[in-house]
């Protein structure tokens, strides 16, 4: 055409404004051109926030999730420890009601015991003294009973305290590794939706690589590989998926997406516990099972220095019966009183058993009482950061998990332009991040499942 | 020749018009083209800014609907760009 008008520029008027005409169509085809550049900037920049919003809201729907989980599992976590609280408490009522009931009977024998001894003179009193004594039997007999029942609720109480406590450490363990298992997956699925609303799959050749593609970024240009990826994506950090273009009659360009999702580790767990540790409430348990033990044996050796007395006021009851001012008559009184004061005399250390069984289930019940009040709630909770970190105590609930719940989700794509001769596009790298709170109006403790995901901060687009 | 003359003149006369109109055409054409890429960044900038509120379950936000309204296209845009 150029060539005609140079030939002809001379016998034609016609065409001139031909020149003015292209020059305008080269202007509106660069305009076209920036126009479709502009707008491919600007999807790629929605790509990126809406992959970033995507994936920001679902690890944190997923962390809610979690959360909301670990409330519920919580909740059942309080039932159980008030439910083992409860049944505890009955199996200590028990026991104090046997530990009273032993504690009259053997003050009981304790006073009669100490009347025998008061009674004066030993000869005239012994067959009163017998009658008392012999009274003292049944009540001992009575408390030795009831404290092998103390003995055995005690060990009752023991193995119920250690199955409820083992009870609480699964839930724990499990509440821990279920809250521990959904951040892994948050951040799993966090990643699988910023790849699939980064809009990669589209600008993805359909099917596998041929087989004469040699080039793994190359490879990477075909559908199937690329759901290889989304498969085979974790619960790292950081993700990267980069590719060129495939097509024979394309031009080679390289593109990449990256994604980085994070949210803090869920590490450290508030746990309200019971006031004392499990070493301390076992060493109640077993102290106050010693000291049982130990009141049994004092009763037991009172009982049998009450039988040696009885044998010596029996005597000297019988001799009593002959004791009269005759000569032999004052042979039976001697006989009398001698066994009468021999009768006393095995009183003694009976009473200062007896006393001593009597202090030991005083002992006893100030210990019950402790282990009891020391399986209440403690009101300073404890930061645990491991699973077996509360193996020392009675875990009653988790009063939180320590995290700020925040997800951060970043995204970067970059896409080469394309070489056209005379016209080179390219584009710029586009980032996006969106920020989630999952806070919502959740709370561990007291439970209440209603963590939720909201964005709270976003990128900003600023005019030049 | 005067009527030669005379019809170059009227010539002249018509491609000044027609190259005004042009001119003025082209004009008209940039300043819809500016209106027209300012809308994409515009637009990109509501949605934007309808992120947080789009993503957020909370009942203390309401989303406006439209979140993005083009600016109108007027005489005065297109012949004087304002």
């Amino acid at each position: 055409m150029f060539t005609y008008f140079h030939d002809h520029k001379n016998k034609y008027s016609k065409g001139q404004l031909t020149p003015v005409y292209i020059l305008i169509l080269v202007i509106v085809i660069i305009m076209a051109m920036v126009t479709v550049n502009l707008s491919k900037v600007a999807m790629v920049k929605t790509d990126t926030s809406n992959s970033a919003d995507a994936g920001a809201i679902a690890t944190g729907a997923i962390m809610a999730n979690a959360f909301n989980s670990a409330a519920v599992q919580n909740s059942l976590m309080i039932t159980t420890y008030w439910s083992a609280y409860a049944s505890i408490a009955l199996m200590f009522s028990y026991a104090f009601i046997k530990l009273t009931m032993a504690y009259m009977s053997a003050s009981f024998a304790l006073a009669r015991a100490t009347y025998a001894l008061g009674l004066q003179p030993p000869c005239e009193t012994s067959c009163a003294a017998k009658a008392v004594i012999m009274a003292t039997s049944i009540p001992l007999n009575s408390a030795i009973e009831n404290l092998g029942e103390v003995v055995t609720t005690i060990t009752a109480i023991g193995v119920a305290i250690l199955a409820a406590s083992l009870v609480q450490h699964l839930y724990y363990a499990s509440i821990r590794k279920m809250a521990i298992k959904g951040r892994s997956s948050s951040i799993r699925n966090g990643h699988g939706f910023v790849f699939s609303n980064s809009g990669i799959g589209p600008k993805l050749i359909a099917g596998s690589p041929p087989d004469d593609v040699a080039d793994p970024a190359k490879k990477n240009g075909y559908r199937d590989l690329y759901v290889d990826f989304l498969d085979g994506i974790g619960d790292n950090e950081h993700y990267n998926y980069s590719w060129k273009d495939g097509r024979k009659d394309a031009p080679d360009r390289s593109h990449s997406v990256d994604s980085n999702v994070h949210t803090n580790k869920v590490e450290d767990f508030e746990l309200t516990v019971a006031v004392l540790p499990s070493l301390a409430e076992t060493a109640l348990l077993t102290a106050s099972r010693f000291s049982v033990t130990s009141a049994i044996a004092s009763l037991i050796k009172a009982q049998n220095a009450y039988m040696l007395a009885l044998v010596n006021f029996t005597t000297a009851c019988a001799k009593f019966t002959c004791c009269n001012p005759s000569p032999p008559g004052l042979v039976c009184c001697a006989a009398c009183t001698t066994a009468a004061v021999a009768g006393k005399m095995a009183l003694i250390p009976g009473i200062a058993e007896n006393s001593s069984a009597l202090l030991l289930m005083t002992v006893t019940f100030a210990l019950l009482v402790s282990a009891l009040a020391g399986l209440l709630p403690s009101p300073v909770p404890v930061t645990v950061s491991g699973e077996l970190d509360d193996i020392m105590y009675f875990d009653c609930w988790i009063n939180d998990i320590k995290h700020d719940h925040l997800v951060r989700v970043d995204t970067l794509q970059t896409h080469q332009g394309a070489d056209l001769g005379l016209w080179k596009t390219s584009y710029p790298d586009t980032a996006s991040y969106a920020v989630v709170n999952f806070s919502g109006r959740g709370t561990i403790f007291p439970p209440n499942p209603r963590y939720g995901s909201d964005i709270v901060e976003v990128d900003s687009i600023k005019e030049d | 020749m005067g009527y030669t003359v005379l019809k170059r003149g009227q010539s002249t006369i018509e491609i000044a018009f027609v190259f005004a109109g042009i001119v003025l055409l082209f004009a008209a054409i940039l300043h819809i083209w500016f209106w027209g890429n300012k809308q994409m960044v515009r637009r990109q900038q509501s949605y934007n800014d309808s992120r947080v509120t789009a993503g957020t379950s909370s009942d203390s936000y309401t989303l406006q609907w439209p979140v993005y309204k083009p600016d109108e296209l007027t005489e005065d845009t297109v012949l004087r760009n304002q």
